[in-house]
């Protein structure tokens, strides 16, 4: 492994283990105002009246008529308020009331009395006309393929909310004071927050700054969230006479009332000709929430990545996401991909079983190789290193053997074993990175010989703060120690684009890795000296047209397989996790420890969404709101998981690194609902997949028995 | 005007005098400023506020400040100038176990707690010492290397000194430390006993009631035996009810599934019984072994089978000047037992079905049969109509009346609609009686 990837303490250790690291939930209270935001109760509708409880000195609401600038924030498209009289999901802020006791104005929220005129709202995504994004994808001759075809197979697929539960919620605090506005707090991405901050209150650039504090983790969940919690502070903090407003949610409004994992609903029609393949029609639809937030990027994903890691010749995709009133969907870890990867993953082995045929080599017969086109007539421009890394898991996980011993149990714990391989296009959909983001870093290198890194990105637990010093110290050839990083205010660094897709150490990684290059030519010591270096596309890249959906999306790939056996419990239904097994390329790791360790977190944030997570709403309602009820693995849930890196290193990516954070939450699923499956001897099309849905299998497993009998 | 309750925090004499009901959590982060422990869910569902109290690890958002009367209070400031820290500080770093941060406070008080237990754990000790730390970020595999590479080290270390408070702590108005003054106590109604707060700090206006506090009332911390009963003080912790000799193996086991360590520190079996719930774990146990509880109050006392104390959901036959002061369990009869636990998880789990069952078998004949099922209806199921049709037979007769036995359990259980299903929570309850009688040859 190249040197680079040697594990070195990691920058922000110490303050986070001494408990001195400062989160926007530590800083001190004293003089501050304390926020609390008044949730629509309805699912959609118009408020009619809002009326407050005599409020005493000191206390005071906003709402959206006090918003100076667009009532709209900032983000995509503007949809999404500041603050709304006209709701369209249970718990859209209606307003914010402010003042010095954060328990008095918990008593005084809910004392006020809103009237609404309700209207009939829509909850399930499939009964939507609203169609907020819908993107093609028409690659080959599917028409002739389906005419030709000696049959058609045909499945849909379902996946369910999911909660980020980062463990620090969403925070944040606003001062305005002589006219200029600072806002600080939990997030990800400082120069969203600047410009949707500006678009609400009107305020200049230059009279607005944005700072991260030390953020408890995101997950995508800090990527499109904080942006409008900071437009509701700013505009809170305006009538605040020049005092700090904080707003920090408790659990249940964090959970209730921030963005989640997009439900999706796939259906696929694959043709078969001589038992093979030969094309797909695919309809990928996506439930947006009540406002698109980050819906269309989601779901552009989700499009080009339907067809999983496999060649198939002829497709048809439609990608389309639907406006319902419920919580706005948003990003999440492996963003749109997750849905698609374990639709794909469950059709490839219900097929083969269709075909009577092993799956897994099945599956292996179409993956796509270097040079291949993908799903938008793209090209795979680097080497496939599936078939290698599936090798490795197969034998790590001893796959063929144990599928062997798990036939024909019959005894009270059943075990399976499954195995997925999958796929993350590494940094921005299509021309993102060209056309939108247009990143900037700099380097500013003082007379002493030190020098200090400027970047928008953010370190939310990811480890940004120790890879990227990595990086400048190596190309540099200065010790760690000469080289300095903070987390971002954007009154001093500029917009190297949001923390998120897996980005920031391929992309912002490199073009430090650049500036580093022109600071070393133009390096004179004893002198200050600042270098700034601008993203520039790569040449190889096959230009995307996001009209008609082609081109490349992505300049590289990251690459996993991942196996997982699971034993059940056929009394209870209760799934338990024995073994899990994974093969991740993400390039070059930059720090090893770092990246098993986002691998290891992504691989259990993944098994979690299979088998444990729900948060399926009633009537638009969250009904498992709390910590309590809303089930992620605790560290007696999972065994120790058997991670290890393949590295096929990208040239373009800093030292060959790629695109890391994402890869881990997209094969984790599949893999065990695939164990699920076959250890229950059935097809499943769903998650998550939990001991209920176990219970009901065998349940009618026992009923049928009985009717043979 | 308030009491004063003194203890110590990091090693140093507090004296405090503001409201008892106040959160130590929101103490020590708005008071104190000790903000390194952190608030995650304040429902003691996460472990981000861990602290360590008289040497145990404790969510401090389920601890009311008046509980603290005499107690040691560590925080991770406290904390963190110890060798064990050093220790443990260079294991996480040296396989970068810390992500975002959030959970590490906390994350480390589980693991002192550990080590100041274990020299050499295993990795189930480990998982399980760490069990109620939700981290969303590492997937625990590099919090489970770095306790075992610490635990390596620790040999080597002093644990941090944990002195006590040194007069006697007996503040009569509030915390007493005598049943007599419990009791006086509990004659006024506008006071809530507080035995361990892990069930009533839960509510999120927990801080605006009046309790008064009975962990410390020396008659109800003891386990002791007679000659018919093993006697519980209704103030014993699970953990204290685990490690000790005289607790029979079915509660044990019971026990050592609830929750996570800080809550199974905290939580006692008189709260357990007393905050009335189905779900409750050790009254599970305290119901299928047909226990007593002694009754007391100021000018009364009696002995209730635990039975007949449940009334309807979170209703109890409890006066309002009565504390539940010991819970009798039968010494003999209980060894051949059958416990599971249905949560959604392997900690932090309440359950969602639970069974337990004893069958007592001398000399071929089943002297004693019973079951009980948690977490069904609104009071734990407790039917020895039916039991009774085993009691008496031989293995071989048993087993000719075991489908009149299971159909009418079958018609017996009815399951309160929940948030889990009807038929599953029934299903399950079917499957494990079953299999009781099948592990018993019947």
């Amino acid at each position: 492994m190249n040197p680079i990837s040697n594990s070195v303490t990691k920058r922000d250790h110490s303050i986070k283990i001494n408990g001195s690291a400062v989160y926007v939930c530590d800083y001190p209270t004293e003089g501050m105002l304390f926020g609390r935001i008044l949730r629509s109760g309805i699912a959609k509708g118009t408020v009619k009246n809002v009326k407050l409880p005599e409020l005493p000195q000191g206390y005071y609401y906003v709402d959206k008529t006090d918003v100076p600038g667009f009532n709209e924030v900032h983000m995509i498209q503007d949809d999404t308020p500041v603050f709304t009289d006209n709701p369209q999901f249970i718990g859209d802020p209606v307003g914010m009331l402010v003042g010095v006791d954060e328990l008095l104005v918990n008593e005084f929220l809910l004392k006020i009395e809103v009237e609404y005129d309700e209207e009939t709202p829509v909850f399930d995504a499939r009964l939507s006309e609203d169609v907020f994004f819908a993107y093609d994808i028409d690659k080959g001759d599917t028409d002739s393929a389906f005419a030709n075809a000696d049959r058609i197979i045909e499945y849909s697929y379902e996946t369910g909310l999911q909660e980020h539960i980062y463990l620090e919620t969403n925070g944040m605090i606003a001062q305005y004071k002589d006219g200029k506005m600072n806002v600080h707090g939990s997030m990800q991405c400082p120069y969203y927050l600047h410009r949707a901050v500006v678009h609400a209150t009107g305020l200049r650039h230059e009279d607005i700054s944005i700072r991260q504090d030390v953020t408890g983790g995101g997950f995508g969940g800090k990527e499109d969230f904080p942006s409008t919690l900071a437009c509701q502070v700013a505009v809170a903090a305006l009538k605040a006479n020049g005092k700090p407003v904080r707003v920090v949610f408790e659990r249940e409004e964090d959970i209730t009332a921030t963005s989640k994992r997009h439900p999706s609903y796939c259906t696929y029609k694959a043709a078969i000709k001589g038992g093979r393949i030969t094309g797909m029609i695919v309809d990928v639809l996506l439930d947006a929430g009540a406002y698109t937030t980050m819906s269309m990027v989601v779901l552009q994903r989700a499009t080009n990545g339907a067809c999983g890691v496999y060649d198939i010749p002829n497709i048809k995709i439609h990608g389309h996401a639907r406006k319902t009133n419920t919580i706005p969907n948003g990003a999440f870890r492996g963003f749109g991909g997750p849905q698609v990867f374990f639709a794909i993953e469950m059709l490839m082995t219900h097929i083969a079983k269709e075909l009577d045929t092993e799956p897994v080599k099945f599956k292996k017969s179409y993956f796509v190789n270097q040079g291949d086109s993908t799903s938008t007539d793209g090209v795979y421009h680097f080497p496939v290193p599936l078939p290698v890394m599936l090798d490795d898991v197969l034998s790590d996980s001893g796959y063929y053997e144990k599928l062997e011993l798990f036939k024909n149990q019959n005894g009270r714990f059943r075990r399976g074993i499954g195995v997925s391989a999958v796929f993350h296009g590494a940094g921005f959909t299509g021309n993102g990175e060209r056309d939108v983001i247009k990143a900037t870093v700099r380097l500013s290198k003082s007379a002493d010989g030190k020098v200090e890194i400027l970047t928008g990105n953010t370190d939310m637990g990811q480890g940004l703060l120790t890879t990227l010093v990595k990086i400048v110290a190596k190309e540099l050839d200065i010790p760690p120690d000469d080289v300095i990083l903070t987390l971002p205010d954007t009154r001093r660094v500029p917009d190297s684009g949001p923390t998120v897709a897996s980005r920031s150490v391929m992309i912002v990684g490199e073009l430090l890795r650049r500036a580093c290059l022109s600071l070393k030519n133009e390096w004179i010591d004893g002198e200050e000296q600042t270098v700034e270096q601008h993203y520039r596309h790569p040449d190889f890249l096959i230009p995307f047209d996001a009209e008609v959906f082609k081109g490349d999306a992505y300049p590289t790939y990251s690459w996993a397989v991942n196996a997982v056996e699971v034993e059940i419990d056929t009394l209870t239904g209760y799934i338990s996790i024995p073994g899990a097994w994974g093969s991740f390329d993400v390039g070059t790791p930059i720090d090893e420890n770092i990246v098993i360790g986002q691998m290891e977190g992504g691989f259990l944030q993944s098994l979690g969404w299979g088998i444990m997570e729900n948060c399926a709403p009633r009537n638009g309602k969250i009904g498992n709101k709390l910590l309590c009820d809303y089930i992620v693995p605790t560290s007696l849930d999972v065994t120790d998981m058997n991670v290890r890196l393949y590295v096929e290193e990208y040239p373009e990516g800093p030292f060959g690194a790629k695109g890391a954070g994402e890869m881990p939450h997209v094969g984790g699923a599949p893999a065990i609902i695939e164990a699920v499956q076959n250890a229950l001897g059935i097809n499943i099309y769903r998650l998550p997949f939990m001991a209920e849905d176990v219970m009901d299998v065998l349940r009618s497993q026992k009923a049928a028995e009985k009717e043979v009998r | 005007m308030q009491s004063l309750i003194k203890f110590i925090l990091n090693n140093e004499n507090i004296i405090y005098s503001e409201s008892p009901s106040v959160r130590l959590l929101d103490w020590l982060r708005d008071s104190q400023k000790l903000t390194g422990t952190k608030c995650g869910c304040k429902e003691g569902e996460c472990g981000a506020c861990a602290v360590i109290i008289n040497g145990k690890l404790i969510n401090s958002c389920l601890v009311a400040m008046g509980s603290l009367c005499g107690a040691n209070v560590l925080t991770i400031e406290g904390y963190s100038s110890t060798a064990r820290f050093a220790a443990l500080d260079m294991a996480y770093a040296s396989v970068s176990a810390v992500q975002c941060g959030f959970c590490i406070p906390g994350m480390i008080m589980a693991s002192e707690c550990l080590l100041a237990e274990k020299n050499y754990p295993t990795e189930n000790d480990i998982r399980t010492a760490i069990s109620g730390n939700i981290c969303r970020c590492t997937g625990y595999n590099a919090i489970v290397k770095a306790i075992a590479i610490a635990s390596d080290a620790v040999e080597y270390t002093v644990p941090p000194i944990r002195k006590r408070w040194d007069e006697v702590m007996d503040v009569k108005e509030l915390a007493p430390t005598s049943l007599y003054d419990a009791l006086e106590l509990r004659k006024n109604k506008a006071l809530i006993p507080y035995s361990g707060g892990t069930d009533i700090m839960v509510s999120g206006l927990c801080s605006q009631n009046s309790y008064f506090f009975i962990n410390n009332v020396s008659e109800m911390r003891q386990i002791i035996s007679d000659d018919k009963y093993i006697r519980f003080g209704a103030a014993c912790s699970f953990t204290e009810s685990i490690s000790n000799p005289l607790t029979p193996a079915i509660l044990k086991e019971a026990c050592k599934q609830i929750a996570a360590p800080a809550i199974r520190n905290a939580g006692t079996l008189g709260g357990n019984i007393a905050n009335g719930s189905a779900k409750a774990d050790a009254a599970l146990i305290f119901m299928v072994t047909d226990s007593l509880l002694r009754l007391v109050s100021a000018n009364n006392e009696r002995i209730l089978p635990v039975k007949d104390f449940y009334l309807g959901k979170g209703a109890t036959a409890l006066a309002d000047d009565e504390l539940i002061v010991e819970i009798l369990m039968p010494k003999h009869g209980l060894d051949n037992y059958y416990y599971k636990k249905v949560g959604a998880r392997n900690a932090l789990a309440i359950s969602r079905t639970s069974f337990a069952g004893i069958m007592d078998i001398e000399n071929g004949v089943i002297k004693n049969n019973a079951t009980a099922f948690g977490a069904v209806k609104d009071i734990i199921i407790r039917l020895p109509e039916i039991d009774k049709k085993l009691i008496g037979k031989t293995i071989e007769e048993a087993k000719a009346v075991k489908e009149v036995y299971l159909e009418a359990y079958d018609e017996a259980i009815i399951p309160r609609p929940g948030r889990v299903g009807v038929e599953y929570r029934k299903d399950i309850c079917m499957n494990l009686l079953r299999d009781f009688l099948d592990s018993n040859g019947i």
